[in-house]
C-alpha cells in the first residue's frame, strides 16, 4: 500500500514542475505590450472615424488582429503555454483553431447569400439577385 | 480485502454521527462517491424530465387543447427539453459511469483534480437548482433551444432564470470533460498504453475534448441572451441591425456537437457491454477507437444542418450537407465493428446484453433517419416536424438511455456490491424495448405527412399516430420505472457480486466490490491487450 | 385504417421528385435496418454461449472488411447528398417567370399580398402552372412558412426578406403550418393554401374577399390587418387594395420621397430607375447587391449603407411604416428595374445610378418614362407573362373582348382602356386594370398612346 502512492503515474513525467522560469521583468515588459496594444487600438478607431476612411473589412481586420496579438501574448506569458509540456501547446493552439472553424463558416455562410444566380431557360433577362435568397 | 472484510470494514467504521455521515458524502472528493451522488441527482431530473413528457404526451392525445392551455403546453415541452438535454443526458454518462470507472479502468487511485470534481457536482446541482425554481415561479415557454428574438424581446417567462442554470451547468460540463483528459493523458497504470486501452476510455476522451471546446460557445450564446433581455444590446434585434441567426449558429455550434457528447459515451459502454457478453475482443478495435476521435472532430463541421430553413445561404446548406453525410460513416463502423464482434463469440443474454443488442437496433435507425435529414432537400419538408422529433428520440432514447442503463445494470454490482434480479432486468429490458418503438415509430410517419412539431394543437388526421404514440409512452414509463424499484431493491436484498461476477478482464473487476477508497491494494501494472478474455473459459 | 397515409398530397413540382428522393432512401435504410438486425439476431443465436460450435481463432480485425464497409456506405452516402443537392438548388432558384406573392408573418397569423392589391389572412390563393415566388418577412419574431403539399419551408425572419417559390400542379385546398415555434399560439397560426386553375384565379383576384372578425361577423371585401393576444380593436382593411406597384408609387409621392428621388437624376438623392438588382457602390468603397434587403434596409435604417456620392440625408423610417408599406414602395422600386423580376423590356435602358443626365424627351420617351412610372410595367408584361396582356404589337390588331365581340385596336381604344379601363376589357384578362381617368392629364394620355404605338403593330392575338 505505501508505494501505491508513488508508482502512480504513467509517463508524462517528463517536466512535472520544472518547466522553467519566466522573470519578473518578462510580466512587466508583456504588460507593457498590452498596455500599447490597447492604445493602439483606440488609436485605430479614432483614425479610422476621423482620418482616413477605410472600407470596414479592413478596419475590423486590423481591430481583431491586435485582439489576437493581445491574448496570444496573455496565452504565452501569463498562463505559462511558453514553459510548458508540447501537449499543453497543442491544446492551447487547438483552441484557437476551433474558434477559427466557427468564425470562418459562419463568415462564409454570411458573405454567400446571393448565391446561387438563377438561371432558366426561360430566362431571357438577368434574374434579379434578391431570386437566390 | 475481500467483499465481506470490507463491508465489515465500512460497519465497523461507520461515521458515528448524522453530520459526519453528512459531510462524509457532501464533502467528499473520492469519484466513487461522486458518481453516485450524480446517479441520484440525474435520475431526481430524468423523473422530473420523464413526467414533463407525459404531461406532453397526455394533452396530445386529442386534436384539441383541452388538458391545459396553450401556454401550459408550451411551458411543459421546454422544461422536458431542458430537463432531459441538459441535465441528464449531456452529463449522463460521463458523470455517471465515467466518473465512477475511468480511474478504476486505468489503474489510478482518483482522478487528476477530485476537488474539482466534487465542484463539477455542486456547479451541476445549483445550475439545476436554478432551472428548477424556473419550473417553479411558472416555466419557460422559448422551447429548449431559446430562438431569439422570441426569447430575447417577446416571450414574458423565466428565461433568465433558466438559461443561468444551463450555464452553470456548463461548467460543470467543461470541468468534467478537463478532468478526464487529463487523467487519462497522465495517470495511466504503467503498461497501459493507448492502444491497450479500453474502448471506453477512449469514447470519454472524444467526449472530453467536444466538452471543453464546445461547451464555452453556449456559455456565450446564452449570456448574450440573457444581456440582450436584460439591457436589449441589439446584438439579435434586427430594428438596430442585429442577426437572429447569429444566435442559431453560436447555439447549433454547441448543441450540435453536444449530442455526441451524449452518445459517444454510450457507445464506449455498448463496446464494453459486448465485448464482456461476447466473451470477444472488439474488432477492429483501432477503427473504433479512431471512429470516436473521427466523430469528435467531424461533429464540429456539421452544425448548419440544424438551420438549412433558416435562411442560410444555399452554399453553406450544400457545405453542412457533405460534411454531415462524412460524419456518418465512423458511427456505421462502429454499427459493423460491434456486429462483426459476435461472430465466433460466446454470447450470453444477460441484462446488460439485451440493451446493447436494443441499441445496436435503434441506433441503426435513429441514425439511418439522420441521413434523411441530411439530405436537405428531404430536409425542408420534414424539418421541424415530428420526423426529427423521431430522429433524435431514437439516438436520444434508444441510444444513450439504453446505454445508460445497460450499463447501470453492468457495472451495478462494482458499484454497489449486488446483483439485481435478473428476471426482471429482461423483463424491463423488453418492455422498454417495445414501449419506446410504439412511441416514437408512428412520429416518423406523422412527420412526413406533414405534424409540426411543437404544436398544442393539430389537424384531426394525425390523431391516430399521436394516440399510437401516447400508448408507447405509458408503456415506455412503466419501462424506466421497474428497474428503478428492483435496483433500489438490491441494495438490501440483492446476492452479493464478489469482485468479478461477469468474468469480465479490465482493471475494474481486478478489485473488490465496491472498491476501497484508494481503488486498488497494490498498483496494477498492465502487461496485455484489452479485452484479453480466455479462449473457451467461459461459463453459463 | 380510414385516412391511414404514409405521404402527403402530391401538389407540386416538388412533390414527386422529393417523395421518389425519400423512397429511395427507405428502401436503402430498410436494407440497413433490415438486414443488419438479422444477422445481428442470427448471430446472437448461433454462438450462444450454450451452442457447441467452432470458437476457435475469431479474427480480431479484418482490414478488406472495414474498408469495404467504410466505402459502400460512403458511396451511398455521396449518392443520395448529391441528388438531394441538385434538387436543392432547384428548389432555391427560382424561375424568372415567377408571379410575386408578398407574405407577412406576425404573432400568430399570416398576412398575404398579390401584385394587384388583393390581399389575403392565413389563406393563400395560388394558380395551377405557373412559379409563384413568395417574398416573405416577419413582424416580430422567426416563423416558418410550411405547406406539406407542396414539400415546401422556409423560416420569415423580421427585418430580412426570405423568398420562396413552387409551382402548384394540382387544384384543391392544403394546409398550411407555421413551423417555427413562435409563441402561445403558434399551433393555431396556419391556414389553408387554395390552388386553382389560371382563369379561377384571374377571376378570384379581381374580387374582394371575406373575412371572418374576431367576434364572429362576415365582413365583405375586407382583411384583418393584425391579430392581438388581447384583440381590442382589430383593425381591417380592403381586401382589394390599389395593385402594390401603384400603392408604392402612391407612397413614394405621399411620403415625399420623390422630392429627393428624382427619376431623371440629379436629385439629393439617387434615381431609382434600374436601382434593384444592380450592385451599388457604397460610400466606403464596398460594393452591395441591391435586393429586398438592401432596398429595405435603405428605407428602414437609411443611414447604414449610403451610396458613393450622396449625402447621408434620409431620415431613417424604422417605426414609421408597417411591412404592408415597405413592402408596397419594395414593388414599386422594383417595377422600376429592368431587373425587377417582371419587367424584362426589349427596349435599351436608360443609364443608370445618379449620373444620368437629364435628356429632352419627345413623346415616345415621355410616354414610356410613364409607362414604368405610374407602373404600368408590372401588369404590362413584354413577355405576355404579366396580369395584363403584353402591348407589343397590340396597335392596329385585332382583339377579342371578353364578351366574344372583336374590334380593332386603334387610338380610341387604346386611350378608352386607359381612361375607363373597365370597360373594354381583352378575353382572358381579369377586369383589374386600375382606371386612370383623373390621375393623368391629356398630354400624358397622348404620350402614353404613342409609346404604345411604338411597340409596333404587328398584330397579335393574346
Amino acid at each position: 500500500m505505501a508505494n501505491a502512492h508513488d508508482t502512480g503515474h504513467q509517463g508524462g513525467h517528463d517536466r512535472e514542475g520544472n518547466y522553467g522560469h519566466i522573470s519578473v521583468r518578462t510580466y512587466w515588459v508583456v504588460f507593457g505590450a498590452l498596455m500599447a496594444l490597447m492604445v493602439l487600438t483606440v488609436a485605430a478607431w479614432y483614425t479610422q472615424k476621423h482620418f482616413v476612411h477605410l472600407p470596414e473589412i479592413v478596419a475590423v481586420g486590423i481591430a481583431v488582429s491586435i485582439a489576437i496579438a493581445k491574448t496570444t501574448l496573455i496565452i504565452y506569458f501569463f498562463m505559462h503555454v511558453k514553459v510548458s509540456s508540447k501537449l499543453t501547446q497543442i491544446f492551447a493552439v487547438s483552441a484557437f483553431v476551433w474558434l477559427m472553424i466557427l468564425f470562418v463558416i459562419v463568415m462564409g455562410d454570411y458573405m454567400a447569400r446571393g448565391w446561387p444566380p438563377a438561371k432558366g431557360p426561360l430566362s431571357q433577362v438577368p434574374v434579379p439577385i434578391s431570386a437566390a435568397l | 480485502m475481500s467483499t465481506t472484510a470490507l463491508i465489515n470494514h465500512y460497519a465497523t467504521n461507520r461515521a458515528t454521527t448524522a453530520s459526519a455521515w453528512l459531510k462524509s458524502w457532501l464533502l467528499t472528493v473520492d469519484h466513487k462517491r461522486i458518481a453516485i451522488l450524480y446517479l441520484i441527482s440525474i435520475n431526481v431530473f430524468f423523473l422530473l424530465g420523464g413526467l414533463a413528457a407525459s404531461i406532453v404526451r397526455l394533452e396530445l392525445v386529442t386534436p384539441q387543447g383541452d388538458l391545459m392551455s396553450a401556454d401550459m403546453y408550451n411551458r411543459m415541452f421546454t422544461l422536458h427539453g431542458v430537463i432531459m438535454v441538459f441535465f441528464f443526458l449531456i452529463p449522463g454518462i460521463p458523470s455517471v459511469l465515467g466518473n465512477f470507472l475511468i480511474p478504476l479502468m486505468i489503474g489510478a487511485r482518483d482522478l487528476a483534480f477530485p476537488k474539482l470534481n466534487l465542484l463539477s457536482w455542486y456547479l451541476y446541482m445549483g445550475g439545476g437548482l436554478f432551472a428548477l425554481c424556473a419550473a417553479v415561479f411558472g416555466g419557460v415557454d422559448t422551447g429548449w433551444t431559446f430562438y431569439t428574438p422570441f426569447s430575447t424581446s417577446y416571450s414574458n417567462s423565466n428565461v433568465v432564470l433558466t438559461i443561468a442554470g444551463a450555464f452553470v451547468m456548463g461548467f460543470s460540463s467543461i470541468l468534467t470533460g478537463l478532468n478526464f483528459i487529463i487523467t487519462i493523458h497522465k495517470m495511466r497504470a504503467p503498461g497501459l498504453t493507448w492502444f491497450r486501452l479500453p474502448l471506453f476510455i477512449w469514447a470519454h476522451y472524444a467526449t472530453s475534448l467536444i466538452q471543453i471546446l464546445a461547451t464555452p460557445v453556449v456559455a456565450i450564446a446564452l449570456l448574450l441572451v440573457l444581456v440582450e433581455r436584460v439591457w436589449h444590446i441589439g446584438v439579435f434585434d434586427p430594428a438596430i441591425g442585429g442577426d437572429p441567426v447569429l444566435y442559431q449558429h453560436l447555439f447549433w455550434f454547441y448543441s450540435h456537437p453536444a449530442v455526441y457528447i451524449m452518445i459517444l459515451p454510450a457507445m464506449g459502454v455498448i463496446s464494453e457491454l459486448i465485448a464482456t457478453f461476447s466473451r470477444r475482443r472488439i474488432f477492429g478495435y483501432e477503427f473504433v477507437a479512431f471512429s470516436s476521435i473521427a466523430i469528435a472532430i467531424l461533429g464540429f463541421l456539421v452544425w448548419g444542418h440544424h438551420m438549412y430553413v433558416s435562411s442560410q445561404s444555399v452554399y453553406s446548406g450544400l457545405v453542412f450537407g457533405f460534411i454531415t453525410m462524412l460524419v456518418a460513416i465512423p458511427s456505421a463502423i462502429k454499427v459493423f465493428n460491434w456486429t462483426a464482434t459476435l461472430y465466433k463469440g460466446s454470447i450470453s443474454y444477460r441484462t446488460p446484453m439485451l440493451y446493447a443488442l436494443g441499441f445496436i437496433g435503434l441506433f441503426i435507425i435513429g441514425g439511418l433517419t439522420g441521413i434523411f435529414l441530411s439530405v436537405v432537400a428531404v430536409d425542408i419538408h420534414v424539418t421541424d416536424t415530428y420526423f426529427v422529433v423521431a430522429h433524435f428520440h431514437y439516438v436520444m432514447v434508444g441510444g444513450t438511455m439504453m446505454a445508460y442503463l445497460g450499463g447501470i445494470h453492468y457495472w451495478w454490482p462494482k458499484m454497489t456490491g449486488r446483483m439485481y434480479n435478473e428476471a426482471w432486468g429482461t423483463i424491463s429490458a423488453l418492455v422498454v424495448f417495445v414501449g419506446f418503438n410504439l412511441t416514437f415509430f408512428p412520429q416518423f410517419i406523422m412527420g412526413y405527412l406533414g405534424m409540426p412539431r411543437r404544436y398544442h394543437v393539430y389537424p384531426q388526421e394525425f390523431q391516430i399516430y399521436h394516440v399510437m404514440s401516447t400508448a408507447g409512452s405509458t408503456i415506455l414509463g412503466i419501462g424506466f420505472v421497474i428497474p428503478l424499484v428492483y435496483l433500489l431493491l438490491s441494495l438490501r436484498y440483492g446476492r452479493l457480486a464478489g469482485d468479478d461476477p461477469w468474468d469480465a478482464p479490465g482493471l475494474e473487476w481486478r478489485t473488490s466490490s465496491p472498491p476501497p477508497t484508494f481503488n486498488f491494494e497494490t498498483q496494477p501494472i498492465v502487461t496485455e491487450e484489452a479485452y484479453a478474455f480466455q479462449p473457451e473459459a467461459a461459463h453459463l | 385504417m380510414q385516412g391511414f397515409s404514409f405521404f402527403p398530397d402530391q401538389a407540386s413540382t416538388f412533390a414527386g421528385p422529393i417523395d421518389l428522393l425519400y423512397f429511395v432512401l427507405v428502401v436503402l435504410s430498410l436494407l440497413f435496418a433490415g438486414v443488419l438486425p438479422f444477422v445481428v439476431l442470427y448471430l446472437v443465436v448461433r454462438y450462444h454461449r450454450s451452442q457447441q460450435v467452432d470458437r476457435t481463432n475469431p479474427p480480431a480485425s479484418d482490414l478488406r472488411l472495414e474498408l469495404t464497409w467504410t466505402i459502400i456506405p460512403l458511396i451511398l452516402a455521396m449518392i443520395v447528398f448529391f441528388w438531394g443537392a441538385f434538387l436543392y438548388v432547384q428548389m432555391r432558384t427560382i424561375p424568372p417567370q415567377a408571379i410575386d406573392i408578398y407574405v407577412i408573418g406576425k404573432q400568430w397569423m399570416w398576412h398575404t399580398q398579390h401584385s394587384n392589391g388583393k390581399r389575403e389572412n392565413n389563406e393563400l390563393h395560388v394558380p395551377i402552372g405557373r412559379p409563384v415566388r413568395l417574398i416573405m418577412t416577419s413582424q416580430d419574431v422567426i416563423h416558418s412558412f410550411y405547406v406539406p403539399a407542396f414539400r415546401v419551408k422556409q423560416d420569415v425572419l423580421p427585418g430580412r426578406y426570405t423568398t420562396l417559390w413552387f409551382e402548384a400542379t394540382q387544384a384543391g385546398q392544403y394546409h398550411l403550418f407555421c413551423a417555427e415555434y413562435c409563441g402561445t399560439e403558434h399551433s393555431l397560426m396556419g391556414g389553408t393554401v387554395t390552388v386553382m386553375s389560371l382563369s379561377d384565379y384571374q377571376a378570384w383576384l379581381s374580387t374582394p374577399g371575406q373575412v371572418i372578425m374576431p367576434d364572429g361577423t362576415i365582413q365583405a371585401g375586407t382583411v384583418l390587418l393584425n391579430t392581438n393576444a388581447i384583440p381590442s380593436k382589430p383593425t381591417t382593411s380592403s381586401s382589394l387594395s390599389d395593385p402594390m406597384v401603384l400603392a408604392g408609387e402612391k407612397l413614394f409621392t405621399s411620403l415625399g420621397c420623390v422630392s429627393c428621388h428624382v427619376m431623371a437624376g440629379g436629385g439629393l438623392g439617387p434615381s431609382l430607375k434600374n436601382v434593384f438588382g444592380f450592385d451599388q457602390l457604397l460610400a466606403d468603397g464596398s460594393m452591395v447587391k441591391s435586393d429586398e434587403n438592401y432596398i429595405s434596409e435603405s428605407i428602414l435604417r437609411s443611414t447604414a449603407k449610403v451610396v458613393k456620392g450622396y449625402p447621408a440625408v434620409m431620415p431613417p423610417y424604422q417605426g414609421q411604416l408597417s411591412n404592408d408599406q415597405v413592402n408596397q414602395l419594395l414593388a414599386y422600386i422594383k417595377s422600376l428595374s429592368t431587373r425587377g423580376g417582371t419587367t424584362p423590356s426589349a427596349v435599351p435602358t436608360t443609364a443608370t445610378g445618379a449620373t444620368a443626365a437629364p435628356v429632352a424627351e419627345d413623346l415616345v420617351a415621355k410616354g414610356k418614362s410613364l409607362f414604368t412610372k405610374i407602373g404600368c410595367v408590372g401588369c404590362h408584361m413584354d413577355n405576355g407573362a404579366g396580369l395584363g396582356p403584353s402591348l407589343k404589337g397590340v396597335y392596329n390588331s385585332t382583339v377579342t373582348l371578353d364578351d366574344g365581340t372583336t374590334l380593332k385596336a386603334d387610338e380610341t381604344y387604346l386611350h378608352e382602356s386607359i381612361i375607363t379601363s373597365q370597360a373594354k376589357v381583352v378575353k382572358g384578362y381579369s377586369m383589374i386594370m386600375p382606371v386612370y381617368k383623373s390621375q393623368l392629364k391629356a398630354d400624358e394620355v397622348a404620350a402614353l398612346i404613342e409609346y404604345v404605338k411604338s411597340l409596333g403593330s404587328a398584330g397579335n392575338q393574346p
